[in-house]
């Protein structure tokens, strides 16, 4: 058995690692290194795809890169990788192939949650978990002759595809086991303007139900129940309730704790040679908490970490670790900082528009979460004090009003005061 | 890189900074009277920020590691090449204001009437700044960092200058007020 | 940004500026571009108006600040209220300078302010320049109301203007041109309304000079012992004029811009008061321009000249080109292409202010000429017009340029009389849609038409309006 060597070797081509690999380029120019993926296609807006497949946005919008861009390292595509040998330093791929390394970063991503119903089957024609490209190019084509949809998840995935959908014209219904919409994201409160909005446009949501069961006429699907017993004619049934780490292939490396792929802030496991990002890490943080952190901006963030901590003596912490999302649902615009934590307080102000809703969750005098809903006026400056840790005190309740001002107030008193100053000593220095 | 600096002590609030930028950078006409008719309405790459003892005009500081181009879901922030300036690239951004939560300074700005974020590029096409230009107090100046670095600790203070200068973290407003 | 290229469309005042630029001297021009771009929210109107110490109150044109002034005041309230200061200063100025405060318009235009009376709320007086003011003291009153008020004091203004600015009747020749400062003796420039006794000092001692001097007015009509003074120049060009170094003294009035007084200052030039003018015993020492750089024209003074002088002559009508210089347009341009290209349309022209010392200065006026253009009184010339032509003949009534708000009250309130009138310089209305829509309503229901640009208009707009009559 050959086995090529390579300096580093990088496991998935999804935001995180493509960044982590043009980082280890730019930043390492004499490492020779390789990186594979599951995937035929790479370098594509993953979150892109609910507006790809809704023929929204074009395909040439989609990519950030194309397979023949120079990239300056060498790439092994659909192909996975099955198993990880620490003790020699190799991984075996899906081809056959064994390739060494000397560092590895592992960015594979996650892989899309099935409903139970399909443990012990194959999907039926016309059901779809949105996750990849090609899937979405099959959902694309299948989409304009079954317009009939169930969405199964009312997640941040499901709900923007069901609006796409229904802006599109496709009659949906979008099925979410929680009483809310966005429910590990958003409370109830916060979620109620948004779910409004989506339902006039035509979306018929089902919530504290699930789909259990799918019929199928010739292996394409007719109708789902709903946990209730309701029958729902429907032609096409896309999953988005959610992905888990893509950490099978890990199963014998220990670097597996329970369910959860740890790494420290410098995004290294417990083997530091092998760095961990994006969808299927947990980081721990020096006080020992334990986030996953998976967004678009972090796997890039957090790529572009590993690829410059890949060859340093120690390794750099991620700048920020936090899982803020935002969103437009067609001209609600959404901006989430973090869901409630155990016994965090909530702080939140009505406001006259019922379309408007702020909310904080908070931890003594810290922000640690909540959601601006239809006015995101100060989102940035309020993220990163979030982000910061920075005390806020009594301050909270005034975040929460509407601003057209994103600075927050003692900024200015500090500015206010240096002008001050200034002018003493320009008095000063006249007399 | 050149960046715009704003000098805190010659600030007087006035705005026209925002007007100017909005008829010049985001109407059609051109021209305050006639920008005032568009719709939708011209919107400005920069706000004045503060109360009534301070003002300050507040615009992209182009950070070095700028959290906005991490951010960006479809590769509409880019930075461009030759001038080292964060712009939008407006034909790809799809409005979810997800570099809007990214930015640490609130200068990135939603505009949902045409569905693109709006912020500052520095006219970077232009021969100055339209803020720069229309600053009646010249609150507002263009300076290349390069140059500033070679300015003594103490002459910064003295202008109070509110400089805005690339640090080796995130690149940071800086700071360098008088004490 | 917004700026001028060609500051004036006279080749030897071109000469002029580039000749001050190469002395270092600074212009209006340079002034003007120095304060560009100019406060954006007193160009939109929607700078508070208001006589209120609570703000300043500003409201963001583009609707994303604030909306409303502190007292709630929102913006057609605050567009509409600076009109109104603007009118109520233009109708200041009229009572300060009338003889007679009772307002009184021409016989042939009696019904129509009369009607204008009516539908504007009954009998106008100088007592509406107090009911402005309390207006304005707090902003209680509707966007309605107020200009319904603005319009009253245009209509004021027009009936305060008395006998003009000339108090002359008759025909007057006048000579225009930078060659009425060539001569041989001393030459002494007068301008910012210098009074009468200031006047018939200086008369007296260029009199008595050797040789004899000679007094010139400087963007002024200035009558003297029944004659007009020669003109030099037009009023945007008299700092050019002074820069060229042709005059040996001045002689300022009280209404001098600061600016003529310092520029005469840094070049040397003697400026002479009253007592100085007395005392002066002027000699030679300047050079003069070209003697043939000078135009001569006829000014119809009174309301029964222009009668006499505008009686329809077979033309299709009568278009009457008025208003001051303006540093947003090239200084002459509109006049100079106006006036003949109204007359190739087959109508009559007459001109007063600066825009008539352009046609003068252009040999338009001159009676030589084929079908010349009448000169009227700077002040009442479109009244009398109006007057002696009648609403229908007058196609319309555009202003090149508003100097002071006298000048925008008065144009407005040829409107309310039921005149089409025009002025080429933006007003401070773009702030409000709703203003300008109601102020169009407004003056249509009385007669007339008050058209204004967002811009500066070219020759072509202001052409293209005088055509949509």
């Amino acid at each position: 058995m050959t086995v090529t060597t390579y300096d580093l070797v990088i496991v998935g081509g999804g935001a995180a690692g493509l960044n982590a690999a043009a980082a280890a380029r730019a930043r390492f120019p004499g490492k020779r290194v390789l990186l594979i993926d599951g995937e035929e296609e790479i370098g594509y807006y993953r979150t892109l795809l609910p507006m790809f497949m809704t023929g929204v946005m074009p395909e040439e919008k989609l990519f950030f890169q194309r397979p023949d861009d120079p990239v300056g390292y060498e790439t092994r595509l659909g192909v996975r990788a099955l198993a990880l040998d620490r003790e020699q330093n190799h991984l075996s791929l899906g081809n056959g192939e064994v390739v060494g390394y000397e560092r590895l970063i592992l960015a594979q991503g996650g892989r899309p949650i099935l409903p139970p119903m399909f443990a012990d089957r194959r999907l039926p024609a016309g059901s779809f978990p949105v996750r990849s490209l090609a899937v979405a190019r099959r959902i694309k084509d299948w989409l304009p002759e079954h317009r009939r949809i169930v969405v199964l998840g009312g997640g941040l995935v499901g709900s923007k595809t069901s609006v796409f959908l229904a802006m599109g014209g496709c009659q949906v219904t979008l099925v979410e086991k929680e009483p809310h919409i966005l429910p590990t994201v958003l409370s109830e409160r916060t979620a109620a303007p948004l779910q409004r909005h989506i339902a006039n446009l035509g979306i018929d949501i089902r919530v504290n139900t699930t789909i259990d069961e799918i019929e199928t006429d010739g292996n394409k699907v007719t109708r789902a129940r709903l946990s209730t017993g309701e029958w729902l004619p429907c032609e096409t049934l896309l999953i988005g309730i959610g992905g888990t780490p893509d950490i099978g292939f890990l199963a014998d490396s220990d670097l597996i704790d329970g369910e959860e792929l740890v790494v420290n802030p410098g995004l290294q496991t417990r083997d530091p040679n092998i760095f961990a990002i994006g969808d299927a890490v947990t980081i721990e943080t020096a006080e020992g908490e334990h986030h996953q952190p998976w967004t678009w901006p972090q796997a890039v963030s957090q790529g572009k970490r590993a690829g410059d901590n890949a060859f340093r003596p120690s390794a750099a912490p991620v700048p920020r670790v936090t899982r803020v999302n935002a969103q437009n649902i067609s001209g609600i615009p959404l901006m989430i900082l973090g869901g409630p934590g155990v016994g965090s307080e909530v702080v939140s102000r009505p406001d006259p528009d019922p379309g408007v809703w702020r909310e904080f969750f908070m931890e003594a005098d810290r922000i640690v979460g909540g959601a601006l809903v239809g006015d995101i006026a100060g989102a940035g400056p309020l993220h990163f004090r979030m982000a910061n840790g920075e005390a806020v005190g009594g301050e909270a309740p005034q975040h929460l009003q509407r601003r057209t001002r994103a600075f927050a107030a003692e900024s200015w008193g500090r500015l206010a005061r240096a002008r001050r100053a200034r002018r003493f000593a320009m008095e000063g220095e006249r007399a | 890189m050149k960046v715009i600096v704003a000098r805190v002590d010659r600030c007087t609030g006035c705005r026209t900074c925002e007007l100017y930028c909005a008829t010049e950078r985001g109407s059609e006409g051109r021209t305050l009277l006639q920008a005032v008719q568009e719709t939708p309405v011209p919107q400005p790459r920069l706000r004045v920020e503060g109360g009534p003892d301070a003002s300050l005009p507040v615009q992209c500081r182009h950070c070095v590691e700028a959290p906005c181009l991490d951010a960006c879901l479809t590769g509409a922030l880019v930075r461009d090449e030759t001038h080292g300036m964060v712009h939008v690239k407006e034909d790809r951004c799809i409005a979810c204001w997800t570099c809007v939560m990214f930015c640490p300074y609130g200068v990135i700005f939603p505009w949902p009437d045409r569905k693109f974020a709006l912020k500052c590029d520095r006219c970077m096409h232009m021969e100055t700044p339209a803020c720069v230009d229309v600053c009646p107090t010249r609150a507002l100046e263009v300076i290349d960092l390069a140059e500033l670095d070679g300015v003594s600790a103490e002459k910064r203070k003295a202008a109070a200058t509110l400089a805005i200068a690339a640090t080796d973290g995130e690149g940071v407003v800086h700071l360098d007020l008088a004490g | 940004m917004e700026s001028i290229h060609v500051k004036t469309v006279d080749p030897i005042g071109q000469d002029l500026l580039r000749g001050a630029a190469a002395k270092g001297l600074d212009l209006g021009w340079e002034r003007y571009e120095r304060l560009q771009p100019q406060d954006g929210f007193l160009r939109t109107g929607l700078s508070c108006a208001y006589g209120c110490l609570q703000g300043p109150c500003r409201i963001d044109p583009f609707g994303r600040g604030a909306t409303q002034g502190i007292c709630g005041l929102d913006r057609d309230g605050m567009v509409a209220a600076s009109l109104l200061r603007l009118c109520l200063h233009g109708a200041l100025e009229g009572l300060t300078e009338a003889n007679n405060q009772e307002p009184a318009w021409p016989a042939e235009l009696g019904p129509a302010a009369k009607k204008a009376e009516k539908v504007l709320g009954g009998d106008v007086s100088a007592a509406d320049t107090f009911a402005a003011a309390k207006q304005l003291s707090r902003p209680g009153a509707s966007p309605d109301d107020l200009l319904r008020q603005a319009l009253r004091l245009s209509l004021l203004t027009v009936g305060l203007t008395g006998e003009g600015a000339l108090r002359a009747a008759g025909r007057l020749s006048c000579r225009v041109g930078y060659g009425v400062v060539s001569g041989a003796g001393p030459v002494i420039g007068l301008c910012g309304r210098p009074t009468s006794d200031l006047v018939a000092a200086l008369r007296d001692s260029t009199g008595a000079s050797e040789p004899q001097g000679q007094i010139v007015a400087l963007g002024e009509w200035i009558v003297a012992d029944g004659e007009l003074l020669p003109i030099a120049c037009t009023s945007g060009e008299v700092e050019a004029v002074l820069s060229a170094g042709w005059l040996d003294a001045v002689a300022l009035g009280p209404d001098a811009d600061p600016a003529i007084a310092r520029l005469c200052r840094s070049i040397g030039l003697p400026v002479f008061g009253e007592a100085e003018a007395a005392a002066a015993r002027m000699t030679k020492s300047a050079n003069g321009p070209n003697a043939s750089q000078c135009a001569e024209g006829q000014v119809l003074c009174s309301a029964e000249e222009a009668r006499a002088g505008l009686a329809s002559n077979g033309s299709a009508g009568l278009a009457i080109l008025a208003g001051s210089d303006a540093p947003q347009i090239s200084l002459g341009w509109l006049p100079t292409e106006l006036a003949p290209a109204l007359r190739a349309k087959g109508l009559s022209v007459a001109a007063c202010g600066d825009a008539a010392l352009w046609v003068a200065k252009a040999g338009l006026a001159s009676l030589d000429s084929d079908r010349p253009v009448s000169l009227l009184d700077p002040l009442r010339g479109p009244l009398d017009a109006l007057a002696a032509a009648g609403p229908e003949r007058v196609k319309g009534i555009c202003f090149t340029g508003v100097k002071t708000s006298r000048d925008l009250a008065f144009a407005l309130g040829l409107a309310v009389l039921g005149a089409r009138v025009s002025v080429a310089t933006p007003l401070p209305l773009w702030g409000s849609a709703g203003v300008r829509d109601l102020l169009n309503e407004k003056i249509a229901a009385l007669g007339g038409a008050f058209a204004h640009w967002d811009h500066p208009a070219s020759p072509d707009e202001v052409l293209a309006w005088f055509g949509e009559s």
